[in-house]
């Protein structure tokens, strides 16, 4: 037989056991999902789930926390990746390490260090304290200003690297060739820099989005009120067993948070 | 634009790229810096250019010391090696870059304000029909060959017509066919705008070609300037002479007789027009000064080649000396045959000994 | 000069940043070590005074969970391995029709949340051991890094390495032993400390799957931190943080790229 016809099926055998893992384990479980919610009862739960409520707050809640920890951190992490990306200096390495460290941090890793900085006897109180005599920000990990900054804390280090990535790639040569044309540095960032910064930052925006879409490890924690949708169906699922709400919960944080996924890294000219 | 480099060095590091360049790029002419990889050309086009900042000297844009103008505020356009067209854009939108962000240019200072949607859409279509590109102008880089997109970096660097036109390699990134077709493009191309034009390349020919001044530069340092005819007739180093196109360098040692200098080389005894104080050097014959002569050196063809216009061939000279030769096609004798040969007389061009570092073998 | 100010505030802005993002962690770890009536109380009792009787306490109550951590990383790298490099490999250098939506699909669990995950797999192969169906669970989160790691570094072979390999008269499997493995080592190593990395970090579809026997030590940091004093608390999160630490810096090293794509906090 000739080499280059059997080429393709090394291909297959190859990634055969991925295909049966994946068809298996996860695309059969996710289907099974969207289906057992479009048959009753679990389509009474999943309209239960969009109408006017707890589930529809706690989904909102989700979206728009994701979303606005989304945009901040990608924000707070510019100067930052910029500098690690195009920078050389003594420690770079260093630094970068402590950014990255809270990537493999837990959800409810992050909402004790929230703690530890902002509870009822966090540390930054504790050094206000000191300092002024009057402790402030006491108990303020339990706010939703905490829960926020939570999410910050974890976004930031998944955008810093996205955005490091992106930025070594950028092509040098353009800024200087923006420079010789007469560009000056503001014009710079926003006729050269930003457009061509446009994809990665969408997928930055894409990967914070869908880890925060997903935490409940941090309200798990600090939220006292406030509650999210991942937090919404670890609750239904094990304190009231309510396995079609649940599962209708799922579909809906799933589907939103791949649609935004694709909406934000589908490539556009 | 004159311009003047006064001394320059440049460092990365410890390391010295450039090491007190001094050079003086005619008004309105084409200046081209050669020299191997790793010389510093590319460098002292980032210099001029403001990319990079000397490490010590200066540099006068007529008679201005613009050494620590960045920049985007001096008077210059580039065409980069790699073009670094801008992806975003389309081809209309990079040639107008310029214009737009033209309020610290001095070449559009006259009006005192940014020139008007209208004028931006004359000089980027000027700039489009000089380079042949107005069908071209609603395309993305990515969407052009090569070769057009060369020319929509030229045009980008040309439309706010700058008054010093800086290349770096521009035709290095295309094949040798275009290559060759564009030079000429090229060259009638620069001599058209009249800018004052710095040209970096390490082609040869595509420095003699499109030369008013040429540059030699080795190891960061000049090792001759003038005119390229010159560099090539009378070159002032054994570098330069086999740089600039292929050379014999053969030895030679100067001899009194007769009250004239003669010189004792391989290839016989030569009237020398260089008295020199030293006694001893490297006599230039360039492969097209050897010639078959009846009273010359005898000589053994080792190895002959047809190239078209003319055959390549190696000689082997009574004594060892190999000497490379270019011979008419149908004159070219085969490999085996023995000849005698001499030089055209007309320019011989002796190196002494002190003249820089020993010849490169070709 | 302006720039070389601006640089080096922009140096030491980024520094103070590194500073913030580490310093809860650096107090946590401090409160460890220090008996400082500063970090609370130790309600646990005398058992617990000194820092060794703290660690000591602290994997006593929590042993179980660190080795159930251990073997799902022991069964999770190698797994992840064996069913994402060759694949990898073969998207690239063996595409067939459909390969490409198989690697889209690969890389979907990237997008769902954990709990989704954990819930739907839950309610289909719910009767499976528990065990691994947390080990699938896993899998699905890592496979993706695995997916790009090692397709990155495929990505950047020069294609012609294997037929020339080939035409010096090498069959099939000693391309593959002689010249494809050798290359892939260092994006496999990469692999196998990220996979490692975040399957020791994973909390979201760990703590839904186990079974109270089953539970890794992410979780059991959960338990501890709702009911034991601070000091413990911190001697758990010191303990987690041990093997963390020293992969971070060797994926740095190796220069992980993709690390931060796809993990669920």
């Amino acid at each position: 037989m000739n080499r280059s016809a059997l080429q393709p099926w090394t291909g297959v055998l190859l990634t055969l056991p991925l295909l049966l893992f994946l068809s298996g384990m996860v695309l059969w479980p996710l289907a099974m999902l969207a289906a057992r919610a479009f048959t009753d009862p679990g389509w009474e739960a999943l309209r239960e789930v969009l109408a006017a409520g707890r589930y529809r707050t706690a989904l909102l809640h989700s979206l728009a926390l994701s979303a606005a920890a989304a945009v901040v951190s990608v924000l707070l992490s510019l100067g930052p990746a910029w500098v690690l990306a195009r920078q050389r200096f003594p420690g770079r390495d260093l630094i970068r390490t402590a950014i990255s460290l809270p990537l493999t941090f837990s959800g409810v890793l992050v909402g004790f260090l929230m703690v530890v900085l902002l509870g009822r006897i966090g540390a930054i109180p504790k050094v206000i304290g000191l300092l002024t005599g009057d402790e402030r920000f006491s108990g303020a990990a339990y706010t939703f200003a905490g829960l926020f900054l939570a999410y910050l804390y974890f976004e930031v280090p998944r955008a810093v690297m996205t955005l490091e990535a992106a930025f070594r790639r950028f092509p040098r040569e353009l800024d200087a060739a923006a420079r010789t044309l007469g560009a000056g540095l503001l014009e710079r960032l926003l006729r050269v820099g930003l457009p061509l910064a446009a994809p990665a930052l969408r997928s930055t925006l894409a990967v914070t989005f869908s880890a925060s879409m997903g935490s409940f490890g941090v309200a798990l924690i600090l939220s006292k009120r406030f509650t999210v949708a991942p937090l919404e169906i670890y609750t239904e699922m094990t304190g009231f067993l309510n396995h079609e709400v649940a599962g209708a919960l799922c579909l809906v944080l799933a589907v939103l948070t791949l649609t935004a996924d694709r909406l934000l890294t589908v490539r556009v000219r | 634009m004159k311009v003047r480099g006064e001394d320059l060095s440049f460092a990365y590091g410890r390391e010295p790229v450039l090491s007190g360049v001094s050079l003086e790029l005619p008004e309105g002419g084409i200046t081209v810096v050669i020299g191997p990889s790793g010389s510093g050309k590319s460098t002292l086009l980032q210099l001029l250019a403001g990319l990079l900042q000397p490490t010590s000297g200066g540099i006068l844009f007529d008679g201005e010391d613009v050494t620590v103008i960045p920049t985007e505020r001096r008077d210059v356009g580039v065409v980069f090696q790699s073009y670094a067209l801008f992806p975003h854009l389309t081809v209309r939108e990079n040639i107008a870059f310029g214009l737009r962000t033209g309020r610290h240019r001095i070449s559009l200072r006259t009006s005192r304000r940014r020139p008007s949607r209208h004028q931006i859409d004359c000089r980027v279509w000027d700039a489009a029909s000089l380079l042949g590109l107005e069908r071209l102008l609603d395309r993305r880089p990515s969407e052009l060959s090569g070769g057009e997109q060369q020319r929509v970096a030229l045009a980008r660097a040309v439309a706010p017509r700058p008054s010093l036109l800086l290349l770096d390699e521009p035709l290095s990134a295309l094949d040798a066919r275009l290559r060759r077709a564009v030079r000429s493009e090229l060259a009638a191309l620069l001599s058209r705008l009249g800018t004052t034009v710095f040209y970096v390349t390490h082609d040869q020919e595509e420095a003699l070609l499109l030369a008013d001044h040429l540059v030699v530069l080795n190891a960061g340092r000049v090792e001759q300037a003038g005119p390229p005819l010159e560099l090539y007739r009378c070159p002032a180093t054994p570098f330069v002479a086999s740089f600039l196109g292929e050379a014999n360098l053969l030895e030679a040692s100067v001899i009194e007789g007769g009250g004239r200098q003669r010189l004792e080389t391989p290839l016989g005894k030569l009237a020398t027009c260089h008295p020199g104080p030293e006694r001893r050097g490297w006599l230039l014959v360039r492969p097209e000064d050897v010639i078959e002569d009846a009273f010359g050196t005898p000589a053994t063809v080792v190895d002959s080649r047809g190239l078209g216009p003319y055959d390549r061939v190696v000689l082997q000279l009574e004594g060892g000396t190999e000497v490379l030769a270019h011979f008419p096609p149908e004159t070219a004798p085969f490999p085996g045959a023995t000849l005698r040969v001499g030089v055209r007389t007309r320019r011989p061009h002796f190196l002494s000994d002190g003249s820089g570092s020993g010849p490169r073998g070709r | 000069m302006r720039g070389r100010l601006a640089r080096q505030a922009g140096i030491a802005a980024t520094a103070v940043f590194a500073l913030a993002m580490i310093s809860p962690v650096v107090l946590t770890a401090a409160g460890a070590f220090s008996d400082s009536e500063w970090y609370g109380q130790r309600s646990e009792g005398a058992g617990v005074e000194s820092t060794g009787a703290l660690f000591r306490y602290v994997i006593e109550i929590w042993g179980r969970s660190l080795l159930r951590s251990a073997q799902m990383v022991g069964a999770v790298v190698p797994l992840a391995l064996i069913l994402g490099a060759p694949a990898a490999w073969a998207f690239r250098m063996r595409p067939y029709p459909g390969s490409r939506l198989l690697e889209a699909a690969a890389l979907v669990p990237l997008g769902v949340p954990g709990v989704a995950l954990a819930f739907s797999l839950l309610q289909t192969a719910g009767g499976a051991p528990r065990f691994w169906l947390l080990v699938v669970g896993h899998l699905a989160y890592t496979i993706p890094l695995v997916i790009k790691t090692v397709g990155n570094a495929v990505d950047t072979f020069d294609p012609r390495i294997e037929a020339a390999a080939r035409s010096l008269g090498a069959g099939p499997l000693q391309v593959a032993l002689r010249v494809t493995l050798p290359l892939l080592v260092p994006a496999l190593i990469l692999s196998s400390l990220l996979v490692f990395a975040v399957s020791w970090g994973e909390f979201n579809v760990s703590f839904l799957l186990a079974t109270p026997l089953l539970q890794t030590f992410p979780a059991a940091l959960y338990m501890t931190y709702t009911t034991n004093s601070f000091p413990v608390a911190a001697a758990a999160t010191v303990i987690f943080l041990l093997p963390v630490v020293p992969a971070l810096i060797a994926i740095q090293a190796l220069g992980g790229e993709e690390f931060h794509r796809g993990l669920q906090a």
